[in-house]
């Protein structure tokens, strides 16, 4: 972060002038004093609101997803792999190409998971920013994995998530950090070529990936 | 109350140190939150301009330029793209709108951007803010032309006047399509962002006045009036970008792949953004170089008040040691020089701030006219606060040193000569 890096830079230099004068005060210590307690309390403050938010609709703790969970059992690669023993398959095998066509159609469709529609979950993912100001991320992509949308055909519909932050609870952040989100997750209607529905998590939480 | 006019006599008599010394502080201060002030504003204004476009589609190239140019009106664009192109992507299930956007032209310095109705009605800045009139409305006959405010009030123009607009963008032209005025049909409502400083007109428009222009300049003989353009076929052949709205955020990567793999020509889509923040990562370079540069300003301005604390001591030994023979203890005179320091700070950091809000105040209609960039004058951020506060207490500290030594100075060495 800059306005730290800056932060960092001013009491650094200061440091020695000061030393020089005397070792009474220390600027360090109330510089980080005077950042650390705004940024704790803005992150228990939200932490605050979500869990007393959830705990009305959902009553409880936020579901943890992984990505795998967001695809219907029977679309999953591995299976349709298993399925068609695709070890023992060579190039020349209508199986093989039976496989692909079927690959090529799963792809297109990206079928949704219904279960956690209104739910309360919690997923990881890298941000892709979507609508920004000077320092915050309101609306993002969420992608599972870094670099989507750039060197590899981009994630299928239900592997991107569409995250619209709460009033206030803007993300401050960049492109392709790393984060957990936090909030109801939707199932929208979808009208493209690329599937029927897609995920939307409003979000009353994002928070760094650790 | 005594001591303190004393010590305001006292800085009076060394008023030219003193004043420089304030100065040093103040100016470093006013490069302190000046470079940090463009830097926020300058993300602001950029991060304002465009809202509620999914992908931005143009020639070939790297995305901060395409963004750039598009919407920033900042360089030019590597190529064009063809009509047909466009046509092909409006048409996908997944895209809501599309605007196309074609440059080249200008009008004074201004540039002339050619597009279509659709432009006026899902064109949104600063979050949710759409395009509005001031007087008129959209283009409605060929030959009309929609102003930015910008250009609206710093060329005069009123409603229905007349106006040329010259082959390519610069100031200075001399290939003027003269032969086409256009009558201002609408002026659009303040925005702070580039659509200020643009001369709309239609698609067509564009065609119709490079209608006689084959070869890259009139053709000698074969002029068209702009009567007769009005009959020619103006379908255009090629746009410079296209800004796409989708029906859903999540088809974004897709639409922006079909866009990539478009197999008839070489196009690139962008998500603003991302350009935006790929923009801020290039910047964000210069910007530190710029926050390192200011932070050891401040340093060097105080140093420079410890410097001139630490001489005047010598100077003022007659005077502690006469305080002190008064009834002065060693306690008052450390208050007293702690106090000059602190107020020196403080002084320098109000005259900077004075300084910085002068000068904002001064460059602000320059920034914005050639670059575009609108600087809010705003009140003090919480960070520039606190940099403000570092900077104070930094002072603070600093004064302890000549305080010390001032304290430990005995009543004799003042009064006793020296050679």
């Amino acid at each position: 972060m800059q306005h730290d890096l800056l932060t960092i830079i001013l009491v650094t230099l200061v440091l020695p002038l000061a030393l020089t004068a005397c070792d009474a005060n220390n600027p360090q210590t109330s510089a980080s004093a005077a950042l650390e307690p705004s940024q704790v309390t803005a992150n228990t403050t939200s932490i605050e609101v979500a869990q007393a938010q959830d705990a009305a609709s959902t009553g409880g703790e936020p579901i943890e997803l992984e990505w795998d969970a967001l695809i219907p059992e029977d679309w999953r690669l591995d299976n349709l792999m298993q399925e068609y023993n695709s070890d023992n398959l060579s190039d020349d095998d209508p199986r093989a190409k039976q496989l692909m066509a079927k690959l090529k159609q799963f792809w297109k469709e990206a079928p949704v998971v219904h279960d956690y529609d209104g739910k309360l979950i919690k997923l990881p993912g890298f941000v892709v920013p979507l609508e920004t100001d000077a320092k915050t991320i309101q609306d993002f992509l969420l992608v599972p994995y870094y670099g989507a949308c750039i060197h590899t055909p981009p994630p299928p519909a239900n592997q991107t998530v569409y995250v619209v932050t709460d009033q206030g609870h803007a993300y401050q952040g960049e492109l392709f950090d790393t984060v957990w989100v936090t909030g109801t997750l939707r199932v929208d209607k979808l009208s493209s070529e690329f599937g029927d529905a897609g995920y939307r998590i409003e979000s009353r939480l994002v928070e760094p990936y650790e | 109350m005594a001591i303190l006019r004393l010590a305001w006599k006292s800085l009076l008599n060394r008023r030219l140190t003193a004043g420089l010394t304030l100065f040093t502080i103040a100016l470093s201060v006013t490069l302190l939150v000046g470079v940090e002030r463009v830097r926020v504003e300058a993300r602001e204004s950029f991060a304002h301009t465009i809202s509620g476009t999914d992908l931005i589609v143009g020639a070939r190239s790297g995305g901060v330029q395409l963004l750039l140019y598009a919407v920033f009106r900042i360089g030019n664009a590597t190529n064009n793209i063809s009509w047909k192109s466009y046509q092909d992507i409006a048409a996908l299930r997944s895209v809501a709108w599309s605007i196309p956007i074609s440059l080249g032209d200008s009008h004074r310095g201004y540039r002339v951007m050619g597009t279509t109705q659709d432009y006026f009605n899902h064109y949104h800045y600063a979050r949710d803010r759409g395009l509005t009139f001031t007087r008129g409305e959209a283009f409605s006959d060929l030959y009309d032309a929609v102003l930015g405010a910008e250009v609206a009030e710093s060329l005069g123009y009123q409603m229905d006047d007349a106006m040329v607009i010259a082959h390519g963008a610069n100031d200075v032209s001399f290939a003027r399509h003269k032969d086409k005025p256009f009558r201002v049909a609408g002026i659009l409502q303040r925005t702070g962002t580039p659509v200020d400083r643009t001369v709309h007109v239609s698609l067509e428009a564009i065609e119709a006045i490079h209608i006689d222009w084959q070869a890259g300049a009139p053709m000698p003989g074969l002029s068209i009036s702009a009567e007769q353009a009005r009959h020619r076929d103006l379908t255009p052949r090629a746009i410079t970008a296209a800004l796409i709205g989708l029906k859903s955020k999540i088809a974004t990567f897709k639409v922006q792949r079909a866009v990539n793999d478009y197999a008839e020509e070489p196009l690139t889509a962008i998500l603003p953004g991302v350009a935006l923040s790929e923009l801020w990562g290039i910047i964000g370079i210069a910007e530190n170089a710029l926050l390192i540069v200011s932070a050891f300003v401040v340093v060097a301005g105080l140093s420079g008040m410890l410097t001139a604390l630490l001489t005047s001591l010598n100077e003022r030994r007659r005077e502690m040691a006469i305080l002190r023979s008064v009834g002065a203890r060693p306690g008052h005179i450390f208050a007293l020089i702690m106090g000059e320091a602190f107020a020196l700070t403080l002084a320098g950091i109000l005259l900077g701030l004075g300084l910085l809000y002068s000068l904002l105040l001064i460059a602000r209609p320059i920034i914005e006219a050639r670059y575009g960039i609108y600087i809010e004058l705003g009140g003090l951020t919480p960070h520039e606060l606190l940099l403000l506060g570092i900077v104070l207490l930094a002072g603070f500290v600093v004064g302890m040193l000549p305080s010390y030594r001032a304290y430990r100075l005995s009543l004799a060495d003042g009064l006793s000569i020296r050679i």
